[in-house]
């Protein structure tokens, strides 16, 4: 299948006065087939949202992207300038953010929110885009919507915001849909609700995907392939099949064991993962998985093992396979 | 068995009031008649959507603040809100754990100071056994110990939480309301910390009311489930047979909407979802709550409120489906 995105050797660094630099993100990379689902998976502080945020250079101005390249259809899109990443933001590359309400503006209806997308993007004239914008909206489930357009975010329950998000999202058709953590905001039955809004529009569409969360059960119901992050690395890539049931690395086997799951009745037992995640300013030159893993020798105080293909489509960062 | 906790039609309302003279429009019925009993050294999870009064029924059984109607009994004695002298030494044998750890530690004492400081309030107890006390809890609660000397800020989100516990434990309660104890940790941490309240119940006996919004963790750690639903239990189940004979809707929704990290099951499963969302709690829907979103309902369900009734022994639900 044809790729659309390519990211290879991605670094975000925060660089501190008087501090030692946080290696947010550190040698991230992947690839992204058209209708492609990735998912980032890892625990908070690993990287993935700052690693999703710097595609767009979009990451917080306090952080560096230091090298790397993406490459979208071909073009390094961290070399081009602003007016052009402009242009791709939203309308070839989509995101949805974590929390609704502080990515919407408190000040401006719904409505106007919506068509603004498409008068930036397809030089629509005020009517014709408020327009599209209910359209959009009615696709994406919004009850009674011509109130709703003129609402504000704060008068909007949680679940209803984030349709309003998804619906700016796919407002100007995108190739590439980036999903930070789209429902950690919300409650069980509304997640279900809006991931499986967004994974069939996407689906239908033929789009892609990323969908950075740190939920193991969301990834099993949505993802074609699944790059597992720990202390800004990539520490295992493989197919979601694989993943689960032919773990490589020691974390995402410790990590799937520690997750209580509800198809095993009387509970399976929890093994959790000794220890603390490392905190990124002081990362050694090795594994940084090496305190908390089982499998741990002097090689991996000393070096970071390199990321490499074990089995086909299957890579893994570690040097005990 | 011996029962440590009774609540029997437990009612919270909160007034809506509208205007300068602030009279009162309506009510918020937070927690609307729940009944149930906690017996000695298990865990009664309670599981429901956000907004749905779980945490309500938890203040409620704390004594923070004053339930509108009903009655607790705790230990065999109905406790009442007004007579604060006999219900201090009962309130202290009940103790909390709430959702976020950094928020629930004063951030200007030391560690050592807050675990502390309930044995120091109970007044019986010199420098030394207070001393003693806290060394046996660091073990107990895998604190290394030299963390007395520290602050709350430098300590991790899991550490953190594994002081709350200790806090809790201090005083050798008999129950401990877990307000969603795990759900601001990280994945890796929040096994540690399920692991951790498990083993103290089988080393203390401990009767935990377990509260949280994922069903996963609640199944896992419960002996016996509730789901509520807009201030109202739904459904009482023994923790095997929630998820193979899930009787109300509400409670197949909730399952069905909880991803289970297995592709394949994923696959073979089907999901059942709810329309729309959780209703205000002001207005509540007549009959059955859950009529407007339920999959299944039918015309009597919006007329007619279910009986909450003993389908099998020891299963409870309140559902029109089920008669």
């Amino acid at each position: 299948m044809e790729e659309i995105l390519q990211i290879a050797n991605l670094r975000t660094y925060f660089f501190r006065r008087f501090k030692p630099t946080i290696k947010a993100v550190d040698g991230v990379s992947y690839k992204v087939k058209k209708g492609e689902t990735i998912a980032l998976v890892g625990e908070s502080g690993c990287g993935k949202t700052i690693s999703a945020l710097s595609i767009l250079r979009l990451n917080p101005p306090t952080s560096t992207i230091v090298e790397g390249q993406v490459k979208w259809l071909g073009h390094d899109i961290l070399k081009v300038p602003d007016e052009e990443i402009c242009r791709i933001r939203g309308k070839d590359i989509a995101m949805i953010f974590q929390n609704p309400l502080s990515s919407l503006n408190p000040l401006m209806t719904i409505g106007r929110q919506i068509s603004e997308t498409f008068q930036t993007h397809h030089c629509l004239c005020g009517k014709d885009s408020w327009n599209e914008a209910k359209r959009m909206l009615n696709l994406v489930a919004v009850p009674d919507v011509e109130s709703k357009m003129t609402a504000y975010p704060f008068q909007l329950s949680g679940g209803m915001r984030q349709r309003v998000m998804v619906a700016m999202a796919l407002s100007c058709d995108p190739k590439l849909m980036i999903a930070d953590e789209p429902t950690t905001a919300l409650d069980v039955t509304t997640q279900a609700q809006i991931l499986s809004l967004i994974c069939t529009a996407n689906r239908e569409a033929g789009r892609a995907t990323i969908l950075v969360t740190h939920d193991l059960g969301i990834v099993a119901r949505y993802a074609d392939t699944v790059n597992i992050m720990y202390a800004g690395h990539i520490v295992e890539s493989a197919g979601c099949m694989d993943i689960y049931h032919t773990p490589l690395h020691p974390y995402t086997e410790a990590l799937l064991k520690s997750v209580p799951r509800i198809d095993k009745i009387g509970g399976n037992e929890l093994i959790p993962i000794p220890g603390y995640p490392p905190l990124l300013d002081r990362l050694g030159p090795g594994c940084p998985f090496e305190a908390r893993c089982t499998r741990r020798t002097t090689k991996c105080l000393k070096e970071m093992p390199p990321i490499e293909e074990v089995s086909e489509n299957h890579y893994a960062a570690c040097w005990h396979i | 068995m011996d029962t440590i906790l009774k609540i029997d039609q437990l009612k919270k309302y909160f007034p809506v009031t509208k205007g300068f003279f602030k009279h009162q429009i309506g009510n918020v019925k937070a927690v609307d008649g729940v009944s149930f009993t906690v017996e000695k050294g298990k865990t009664f999870g309670l599981v429901g959507e956000s907004g749905c009064g779980k945490t309500t029924l938890g203040r409620c059984i704390l004594q923070t603040i004053p339930p509108t109607g009903g009655k607790i009994i705790f230990d065999g004695e109905e406790i009442f809100y007004d007579s604060m002298t006999r219900q201090k030494i009962l309130i202290a044998k009940m103790q909390a754990v709430f959702q976020d750890p950094y928020n629930s530690l004063n951030p200007r004492h030391r560690v050592r100071r807050i675990i502390a400081e309930p044995l120091v309030i109970q007044g019986h107890f010199n420098r030394h056994e207070i001393n003693d006390r806290l060394l046996m809890l660091y073990g107990m609660v895998g604190l290394p110990e030299d963390i007395g000397e520290r602050y709350p800020h430098m300590l991790s989100g899991g550490q953190q939480q594994r002081v709350c516990i200790a806090r809790a434990m201090v005083v050798q309660p008999d129950f401990i309301v877990c307000d969603e104890p795990v759900s601001a940790l990280d994945v890796s941490i929040r096994a540690q910390i399920i692991n951790l309240l498990i083993s103290l119940q089988k080393r203390t006996e401990v009767s935990y009311l377990f509260i949280s919004h994922d069903l996963s963790v609640v199944h896992h750690i419960s002996d016996i489930i509730a789901v509520m639903y807009l201030g109202k239990i739904v459904e009482i189940s023994p923790k095997t047979d929630l998820y193979e004979k899930p009787m109300h809707p509400y409670t197949r929704v909730l399952l069905s909407a909880i991803p289970i990290p297995d592709p394949i099951l994923e696959k073979k499963r089907v999901n059942v979802m709810a329309k729309g969302e959780v209703p205000s709690a002001v207005s509540i829907p007549s009959g059955c709550r859950f009529h407007p979103r339920c999959p299944e309902a039918m015309k009597k369900c919006s007329r007619e409120e279910p009986v909450f009734r003993e389908v099998t022994p020891g299963h409870w639900a309140q559902c029109h489906l089920l008669n």
